[in-house]
């Protein structure tokens, strides 16, 4: 609610549900911000911090790994190197997606890196036993992804350079109403998968071999993690561009404020904390003036070594 | 009396073989026990039979169905498995654990119904841990552990129990309360359990089978 009350310009709180529910008011320049300018980025932000937070769920129980995330494995630069391919080496404003078949094809792009470096990931992971290794081998394809995005830009065209390198920051100011729908289409997806595997979610948490001897199909749900993962990071990446952090700090939160990692108990909380930490950066981001990946990294870094601190103390995964 | 797990002519391991031409035949109700040194395929025997690892060659019966045609979801309800790895969770209590051993026989969706429920609280009374259900699995000892781990594949109901070095981890005390579970476990609930072990002493004390490899 504050995301659509504070900004540069003052508009009474009144007034603001005034146009949001009347959609009329005296002062057109007022209409124009709410409804243009914070509406679809409030929107932006909530959607997007939902699936960030799911998306780094997934991860964490899928790897048994308290530390993954979208942004941490590589997950996010995968998909910008799909948009980078998309944008720099195709040419074309394409970022800026004014049409809906600009947004799906960033959005195509974008998951196929995604799942692409999953994929990877996922086959690596089966032959490292040890969880920290499996995440400086992350960190190590998210910088080699990050050279040949920098390859690209090197040899881009200046123009679209620009868009890029600000669409790397991280903003949830550029997405619209369509490139928010689509977000919200993934996140549906991703909904649907985590719904359909909650409890199964549960016991991957004691390893794939016991949940595979108490009856899951492990390939399948690894296929269907994926696919959630690689539709909401990778969706969420293309219109917001990598945003850090949120995907691996909410579930954590999530877990100690209902002291549980049960994946039943945890869907909803998840999501309205990655909603909440979402509109929070968000809110910080536009009223300090800064990159949205700047605050979340800020914030989400000392949590991390605080994480690690006390992962060196107790064996607990998760 | 047929036997419950019937194993001809099994040959096991990864690209090398680690064993072959292995016979075992057990009944319900018989605790089994493997021993050899390190390294002769222990591990890999109990995976194997527990459908985690395939086979070479041969053939592994359970209950007169054969292992290798059976899907996961299947074999579940026919043998359950305690690996050696300690799982430490946070937040997962001892109940949750218990009761992940009804999954596989849920539906779709594997709701637990409230018989589910009594079932698994069932199962923490009869290993005498019924007062450690809301503790996490992250703050209990190893041989509490252990127990909750068998009450887990007590929920599961299989006619089959695999254990791999089940008393690893445990100080002689626990171990021989260990054995003395097993034991009293296989004959209570008719079931077969087969596991691996270094405790020659205890193993000669409460096995009714002891294979070397």
């Amino acid at each position: 609610m504050l995301e659509l009350l504070l900004g540069p310009v003052r508009i009474p709180s009144s007034d603001v549900l005034q146009i949001l529910f009347t959609k009329a008011h005296l002062n057109e320049a007022w209409i124009t911000i709410v409804n243009d300018s914070r509406l679809p980025r409030a929107l932006a932000s909530a959607i997007a911090g939902v699936g960030l937070a799911w998306s780094g769920w997934l991860m964490q129980t899928l790897f048994r790994n308290p530390l993954a995330g979208p942004s941490v494995l590589g997950i996010s630069s995968g998909a910008s190197l799909g948009v980078a391919l998309l944008t720099l080496a195709v040419g074309g404003s394409a970022l800026s997606g004014f049409n809906v078949a600009g947004s799906a094809a960033i959005a195509g792009a974008a998951m196929l890196g995604a799942i692409a470096v999953l994929l990877i990931v996922m086959i690596v992971a089966g032959r490292l036993a040890d969880n920290t290794t499996l995440l400086v081998f992350g960190i190590m394809l998210g910088y080699f992804t990050s050279a040949i995005i920098s390859a690209l830009q090197f040899k881009a065209a200046s123009e679209s350079l620009k868009s890029f390198v600000l669409w790397g920051m991280g903003s949830f100011s550029e997405a619209d109403f369509t490139d928010s729908a689509f977000m919200l289409a993934a996140i549906i997806l991703g909904a649907v998968i985590i719904l359909f595997l909650l409890k199964t979610l549960n016991l991957l948490l004691l390893g794939e071999e016991y949940a595979q001897s108490m009856g899951v199909n492990v390939k399948r749900s690894r296929l269907l993690i994926i696919i959630a993962v690689g539709a909401m990071a990778g969706c969420i990446t293309a219109f917001c561009g990598p945003v850090a952090f949120i995907g691996l700090v909410v579930p954590h939160i999530a877990r100690s404020w209902m002291r549980t990692s049960e994946h039943v108990r945890l869907f909803v909380p998840i999501a309205l904390a990655g909603m909440g930490v979402s509109l929070l950066a968000d809110l910080l981001s536009r009223t300090l003036e800064l990159p949205l990946n700047a605050i979340v990294s800020a914030l989400g870094a000392p949590l991390i070594i605080y994480l690690i601190l006390r992962g060196s103390n107790s064996k607990a995964i998760i | 009396m047929t036997s419950l797990l019937h194993i001809s002519n099994l040959s096991i391991g990864y690209k090398k073989v680690l064993l072959s031409n292995f016979n075992l035949e057990v009944k319900a109700g018989e605790l089994c026990a493997i021993i050899g040194r390190n390294g002769t395929g222990k591990t890999t025997l109990l995976k194997t039979i527990s459908g985690l690892v395939k086979q070479k060659e041969g053939n592994v019966l359970i209950a007169e169905k054969n292992l290798s045609t059976l899907k996961a979801s299947e074999r579940a309800l026919l043998v359950s498995i305690v690996l050696t790895q300690r799982i430490s969770l946070q937040g997962i209590d001892v109940k949750t654990l218990v009761a992940m051993g009804r999954y596989p026989s849920q539906g779709r969706f594997h709701f637990s119904s409230d018989s589910d429920d009594a079932f698994v609280m069932q199962q923490l009374t009869k290993l005498k841990i019924a007062h450690l259900a809301a503790k996490p699995l992250s703050e209990i000892s190893d041989g509490e552990m252990q127990k909750a781990m068998i009450a887990r594949t007590l929920a599961q109901q299989t006619p089959l129990l695999i254990m791999d070095e089940p008393t690893a981890f445990l100080d002689y005390v626990a171990k021989e309360e260990l054995f003395v579970t097993l034991k009293q476990l296989s004959k209570d609930e008719k079931i077969a359990i087969v596991f691996s072990s270094h405790d020659l002493e205890l193993v000669k004390k409460y096995a009714d089978k002891v294979v070397e490899i």
